[in-house]
């Protein structure tokens, strides 16, 4: 029977591929297991590393603003200080050059010149941090220093530039994303009422995106943060509150790399354990953020009635 | 920028040779078309005829458009003064808001119901306040939706239904006080009774406004159509006028001839 050989054979080919697709479930929940498992042993580890200096009683001096190992000071939060001061900075530089960049790709520039701004912005991801460091090193650092007229250069408002630079593409290019899936029916509609670009952008596409602003700002943020080499290179590397622009700072990204570099059992070296938490726990909250950010049902908040 | 010739009576909106081109493809030819107060011109035709690339002609939509060519003029009667559309009569915003238009889908903002309403108030014409607020009232009420969303205006306008969409679209449209309105197959995504509540609504803002509608429901068309055009391959091909709308036998005829 020709009919029941065929159903037969379907079968089969049914039962094959459940097999297979079974073996990739088991596949893909193993590997998902090792990185859950990777980052809880990340974090046991530095908590573990983390504990003598709480049961000896030392973490005070750990979590104290006064940095020189010298004379037995170990204080990392000029550090944390610079990490977020430098940020910050880079943001509040990157995400407004950023908004303008996508407003041009998305109602200003049509045609060649938006491809063009769009391939910069892709090609800009894919130089490397050291680059803009050693670029930024021979060019800016000179002009700061002239500019300012005041420390070497090798100052917090020098690294945050580059830095607004290197995370750049980065709000770019999430926020570009989010932009392209909106409706353009909506972009017409706007059109169609009357509303000029700038207006169509402020008053209908970036609310509509809120989300996408949040997450890709969060997300420059995040890539602010962990960049050490740029701060290394570039912000002076002075463990000191960051006071004015033009200080040098040090951030716990490059602390850590300077120290790891150097020492292997002092308590400085212990407290390299406490920044790494830190820093641990500063990208997971950001991730954390991004993930809920995302699960949230309405996009545009409600605004006051009348 | 197009002189001021005076107060004239009669139609609101003239076409005159009108051709668009997309890449160099001609979409319309050579099409002229008026428009008086108080009137529906329906345009008809096969999909592609170019029917809502005429109706984007009017308020410049078709320049949102990459590639788009446009020759021939279209002039507006607005408070008296005319002049062609393509040679700044007016600028893009104020032709946009004279020229009202709604699509085939109700393109609401994801927005509440008041801010689609409160956006382009505040925006294009920066009306706030007690003004804003009668505003918004008065253009629900004259589309029938006051009742139903009073008490929600706060919710998301995409929690409306297909056809209280479309009428807030149109009560958008109309909170900005157009002199014509080009509604490009309003009544194409919703359900019989949702259409129905348009084209009463429809026939209720004739009174007021110019409107150039595009249309595929024959049966509509008969109902809300003082004048009836038949594009076909960008060119208008034959006009109807009421008189023979009325007539069955002259209808069938059109319809034949036409499609």
């Amino acid at each position: 029977m020709p009919c029941r050989d065929r159903a037969e054979e379907i079968w089969v080919l049914f039962r094959a591929s459940e097999k297979s697709e079974s073996w990739i479930e088991w596949g893909l929940l193993i590997a998902t297991c090792i990185s859950a498992v990777a980052i809880f042993a990340i974090l046991a580890l530095l908590v573990a590393f983390c504990m003598p200096l709480f049961t000896l009683g030392r973490i005070g001096e750990v979590l104290s603003f006064h940095w020189q190992p010298t004379g037995g000071y170990f204080g990392i939060l000029p550090m944390c200080a610079g990490s977020l001061a430098l940020s910050l900075l880079a943001l509040s530089m990157a995400f407004p050059a950023a908004m303008g960049i996508c407003t041009l790709l998305h109602v200003l520039a049509r045609g060649f010149f938006a491809r063009f701004l769009l391939s910069l912005v892709r090609f800009m991801t894919a130089i490397p941090t050291v680059v803009y460091g050693f670029v930024s090193v021979f060019l800016l650092v000179p002009r700061m220093r002239e500019w300012l007229g005041a420390g070497t250069g090798f100052s917090l408002l020098t690294a945050a530039l580059t830095l607004s630079l290197l995370i750049l593409p980065t709000i770019v290019l999430v926020l570009h994303a989010r932009l392209e899936q909106i409706d353009p029916v909506l972009r017409l509609a706007s059109e169609a009422l009357g509303l000029t670009p700038i207006q169509q952008m402020r008053h209908v596409l970036f609310p509509v995106a809120s989300r996408g602003i949040v997450v890709a700002a969060v997300l420059g943020m995040g890539r602010a943060v962990g960049d050490t080499l740029i701060s290394l290179m570039v912000a002076g590397n002075a463990p000191q509150f960051p006071s004015s622009h033009h200080h040098s700072i040090c951030t716990l990204t490059a602390h850590v790399a300077l120290v790891v570099a150097t020492d292997s059992h002092s308590m400085a070296y212990q407290s390299l354990f406490v920044a790494g938490l830190g820093l641990f726990l500063a990208t997971g909250l950001i991730t954390l953020f991004i993930r809920k950010s995302g699960r949230g049902g309405r996009e545009v908040r409600r605004e006051k009635a009348f | 920028m197009e002189k001021t010739v005076g107060t004239i009576k009669g139609p609101i909106l003239f076409i005159e040779n009108l051709s668009v081109y997309f890449s160099d493809n001609p979409v319309l030819q050579d099409v002229s078309l008026s428009l008086r107060p108080g009137e529906i011109t329906v345009i008809v035709g096969p999909s592609g005829s170019g029917k809502s690339t005429l109706l984007r002609a009017v308020n410049r939509l078709n320049e949102f458009y990459p590639h788009c060519r446009t020759s021939g003029s279209v002039h507006l009667s607005i408070h008296g003064k005319i002049g062609d559309v393509y040679k700044g009569f007016l600028s893009l915003p104020e032709l946009r808001q004279r020229v009202g238009m709604v699509f085939q889908t109700p393109a609401v903002f994801p927005f509440s119901i008041r801010k689609n309403l409160t956006l382009p108030l505040q925006v294009n014409l920066g009306v706030n306040g007690s003004a804003l607020t009668a505003r918004v009232e008065q253009v629900l009420r004259d589309v029938g939706l006051w009742d139903e969303v009073k008490d929600r205006l706060r919710d998301d306008a995409t929690t409306l239904s297909g056809g209280q969409q479309q009428r807030l679209c149109i009560a958008r449209m109309l909170a900005l006080e157009p002199a014509i309105l080009l509604l490009d197959e309003p009544t194409a995504s919703l359900d019989f009774k949702s259409a129905a509540r348009i084209e009463e609504l429809l026939l209720n803002l004739r009174e007021k406004y110019g409107i150039l509608a595009v249309s595929h429901s024959l049966a509509q068309m008969r109902r809300i159509a003082d004048r009836l055009c038949v594009l076909r391959d960008g060119r208008i091909v034959q006009e109807l006028d009421q008189e023979h709308l009325r007539d069955p036998d002259a209808f069938q005829t059109f319809i034949n001839v036409a499609f």
